[in-house]
């Protein structure tokens, strides 16, 4: 260990969990652009600072996304990474993969790239980690030859994502793959050709349990939920009793609206449906007994984000319940709406939430055509300072 | 010339047969061990899925010998999860067993299902990042190995998801975990004057600041940066190499707790600061993994079954979290940001601690 | 039709950018040709950008248009 020229590193191959730095010194064997990312970690793990600057680099034939500059501030001491850009490759849809088509993406960035990936970044697209400008164009022409594609970056829809859904949920109460694969390719010209304000993000999770964090990360969410009655089998509710599940304690007094009632007696259920408020708490504790309604859709939400600028918003109730069947005609239509009125009076880097919160909700709802209900609030205003519409003012003609 | 906006290649082709089979049909699933998911279909059909956890970063070698692995057990079938997780896709139980074996004896763990802590969602750090007040990878690895035992056993009263963006711009929005690890910068950039006039444009670089804390200096082609103002974001470090924001002594870690994205029993949540500042000391950040460690062992040891950290900590009340777990509360705990004052108390009903 | 409006952008740029500010968001080329609806400033912007007479500038949350001849060379 002693000639070793990262002894800051290699103690991060130590432990049982999977070291990113044994990730790093496997491709190095075979990449100088890896082995010189290793070294100038460890400088940054000896001097506490990142090594990295920004480039604006695009670098793809008639896209503006898709690709992130990155250059080394010590070229002099790392040549090997003095331009290493990141490409982000849109996902397939679920995250699902057939190893033939993996492998093709190694294939490809063992060809242009460092050899390092990200699977996935945060966003949802594979990313491929560290390339030359010189290597951007050949790479894509590869990728898009082997049938994959850039996501998003910079003011553009960025890459859509969705929860596994149907391909292996039982409360998957819309078909969230398919939402996303077809707002995807319905919306290819967002995400390459940066025209928006600023970011803005799609997600679609298929229940209330949100896996992929719609209501906390994206723009608009669209959350699967369902009307009318939870489907109840009683004879799974009296297999989860008898296998000592505490119903009474661990789903009725857990019910946020308490709203089911557990008889010990005659071992039987209710659950008073009107009060619900569908949050999948019963339905996670026991998936045997207690599906989703079944008439079913999803709820839209919008204006969720990450601090950057104003501070973080979680997103706010737009359509309570709206029926999601091919080809989605309702919901890319108020899509269309809502970007539309954004692009219109955003300002550059104002997110959808953050324009709502300046202009005001009852703007947005006019300008898209929704109508106000309660669903959309906690509780009605406090304050006085109630605003009418002109036409909703009796004018008088002065005499 | 590369066809472009042909989009990413289409799922269905990667779903495997059972799955195709049963889309929108699954009846129910069991978890019949950390890291085993079975879901059985109306008609009867059973799919297993084995959940083991990646360092995120991975190398193509790695990811060949993942395929490997893939083709033997699963005839090639595969998923991620949003949380860096591989999910290997099963039609055949008797694979199963020998799977895991395998899967063990090359050291990928196995877990991350139900109440356990799953793998954490973090950002590039020091790797690739530009702006990073931390790195991202190496507090994950030094993290995990200390909770390694809660990724491969469910031991906790729910769910904890531990996040991490190495700083507040949040490429990785963090702001919903129960535990998130958050990079921070504490001093302004410093713009290099002998630089700055020839590698950067003014006007952008003043544009660049969402809190309009940069000033053109025209007389010397440079800007002044008013500190006031500044909230450490790095936007301008990205337009203008030449005012560089990174601080190794001042630069590090904050912890925030409580936050939940899923509807389920409470209201989507966002994490809340416990800790306004930890040192970078790597290569192991011992700080940061003690910190981490005592919320996750006091929230252990005090929550109710199905609670989970946020929800216990609204039932005990934040004067008692930080009683319970020792962090000290400072004038930093209290917002001074817009609408702050929703979050000072307007009742005398509190607890002594 | 959108060859006018095209020059247009074009002279928008070509006349901003003589100061020392290159970069420009797509809002302030919406604003710079006020009686253009937004939508043919788009198209007309990514004609240029197809014909390689714009170019992104991207900063990776957001992104930024200029004449090609001010696109910076590698850092």
């Amino acid at each position: 260990m002693t000639d070793s020229k990262t002894p800051l590193l290699d103690e991060l191959e130590k432990g049982p969990w999977p070291s990113f730095v044994k990730e790093i010194k496997q491709a190095a064997e075979k990449k100088p652009a890896a082995a010189d990312l290793l070294n100038q970690l460890e400088l940054s793990y000896k001097d506490r600072i990142g090594h990295w600057k920004h480039g604006g680099i695009v670098g793809v034939k008639g896209y503006g996304s898709g690709v992130i500059g990155r250059y080394s501030d010590r070229p002099d001491l790392f040549p090997n990474v003095q331009a290493f850009h990141t490409m982000r490759v849109n996902h397939p849809t679920g995250w699902f993969y057939k190893t033939d088509a993996l492998r093709k993406l190694c294939d490809i960035w063992d060809k242009h790239g460092s050899g390092l990936t990200n699977l996935h970044g945060s966003t949802g697209d594979a990313i491929l980690l560290g390339t030359t400008t010189e290597h951007l164009q050949p790479c894509f022409d590869d990728l898009s030859e082997a049938g994959f594609d850039l996501g998003g970056s910079g003011s553009a829809l960025r890459t859509p994502s969705a929860c596994v859904g149907p391909a292996r949920c039982e409360w998957a109460c819309i078909d969230s793959l398919d939402i996303c694969y077809q707002a995807t390719m319905t919306l290819q010209d967002q995400i390459h050709r940066p025209m928006f304000p600023y970011k803005f993000k799609i997600k679609v999770s298929a229940c209330a349990n949100d896996c992929v964090s719609a209501i906390a990360r994206s723009d608009l969410a669209i959350m699967g939920t369902w009307k009318g009655r939870i489907q109840v089998d009683p004879a799974e509710v009296r297999a989860y009793a008898d296998a000592g599940l505490d119903i009474r304690g661990e789903v009725c007094d857990l019910c946020p609206t308490k709203c089911m009632e557990w008889s010990e007696a005659d071992r039987t259920l209710v659950i008073h449906d009107g009060d619900c408020n569908r949050c999948m708490h019963c339905l996670n504790v026991m998936p045997k007994a207690l599906r989703p309604g079944k008439e079913r859709g999803a709820s839209i939400l919008v204006g969720g984000k990450a601090p950057i600028v104003q501070g973080s918003l979680l997103s706010w109730v737009i359509v309570p319940f709206m029926k999601l069947e091919p080809p989605y005609t309702e919901l890319f239509d108020l899509i269309a709406r809502i970007q539309d009125w954004w692009d219109e009076n955003g300002r550059s880097r104002e997110r959808l939430g953050e324009l709502i919160n300046r202009l005001g909700m009852r703007h947005f709802l006019k300008a898209v055509g929704l109508p106000a209900v309660p669903q959309m609030v906690k509780h009605p205003r406090t304050n006085p300072y109630v605003f009418f519409w002109p036409e909703e003012i009796d004018k008088k003609e002065v005499k | 010339m590369a066809k472009t906006d042909i989009g990413p290649p289409d799922y269905k082709q990667f779903l495997p047969p059972i799955i195709r089979d049963n889309y929108g049909k699954w009846r129910y699933h069991e978890i019949v061990r950390p890291g085993v998911l079975k879901h059985v279909g109306e008609n009867g059909d059973v799919l297993y899925t084995v959940r083991v956890a990646s360092p995120r970063l991975l190398s193509t070698d790695h990811i060949r010998e993942i395929c490997d692995l893939a083709e033997t057990y699963c005839d090639g079938f595969l998923r991620f999860t949003s949380r860096h997780n591989i999910e290997f896709l099963l039609a055949d139980e008797h694979r199963v067993a020998p799977l895991i074996e395998e899967l063990q004896a090359k050291n990928y763990p196995v877990g991350g299902t139900g109440h356990s802590i799953t793998n954490m969602v973090h950002t590039q750090g020091w790797v690739h990042c530009h702006t990073p007040a931390t790195d991202a990878s190496g507090p994950v690895k030094a993290i995990m190995d200390e909770l390694y035992d809660h990724f491969t056993h469910m031991d906790l009263p729910a769910h904890v998801r531990i996040s991490l963006a190495c700083c507040l711009n949040m490429c990785g929005a963090v702001h919903c975990s129960d535990i998130a690890i958050l990079g921070i910068h504490r001093t302004p950039p410093r713009p290099d004057n002998s630089r700055l006039p020839n590698v950067c444009e003014l006007p952008t670089t003043v544009a660049s600041c969402p809190t309009g804390a940069i000033r053109a200096d025209m007389k010397n082609k440079t800007v002044q940066v008013n500190d006031e103002k500044c909230m450490y974001c790095g936007n301008c470090y990205t337009v203008c190499p030449a005012m560089p924001i990174a601080d190794p002594d001042n630069d590090g870690i904050s912890i925030w707790v409580g936050g939940k994205v899923s509807n389920a029993r409470s209201a989507p949540m966002f994490s809340k600061l416990a800790i306004p500042f930890l040192p970078n000391n790597p290569p192991r950040w011992p700080e940061v993994v003690a910190a981490v460690k005592n919320i996750v062992e006091v929230y252990a040891a005090h929550a109710r079954k199905h609670e989970r950290l946020g929800e216990w900590i609204e039932r005990v009340g934040w004067e008692r979290f930080f009683t319970l777990t020792g962090i000290a509360f400072t004038d930093k705990h209290i917002d001074d940001f817009t609408l702050a004052t929703e979050t000072f108390r307007t009742t005398t009903q509190f607890k002594w601690g | 039709m959108s060859a006018e409006i095209k020059e247009r952008v074009l002279a928008y740029f070509r006349e901003k950018s003589k100061g020392d500010k290159k970069m420009f968001y797509i809002k302030d080329v919406v604003k710079g040709l006020p009686d253009v609806d937004r939508h043919a400033v788009q198209a007309a912007v990514k004609e240029l950008l197809d014909e390689e007479v714009l170019k992104y500038w991207s900063s990776g949350s957001t992104t930024y248009l200029m004449l090609a001849e001010n696109f910076p060379k590698d850092a």
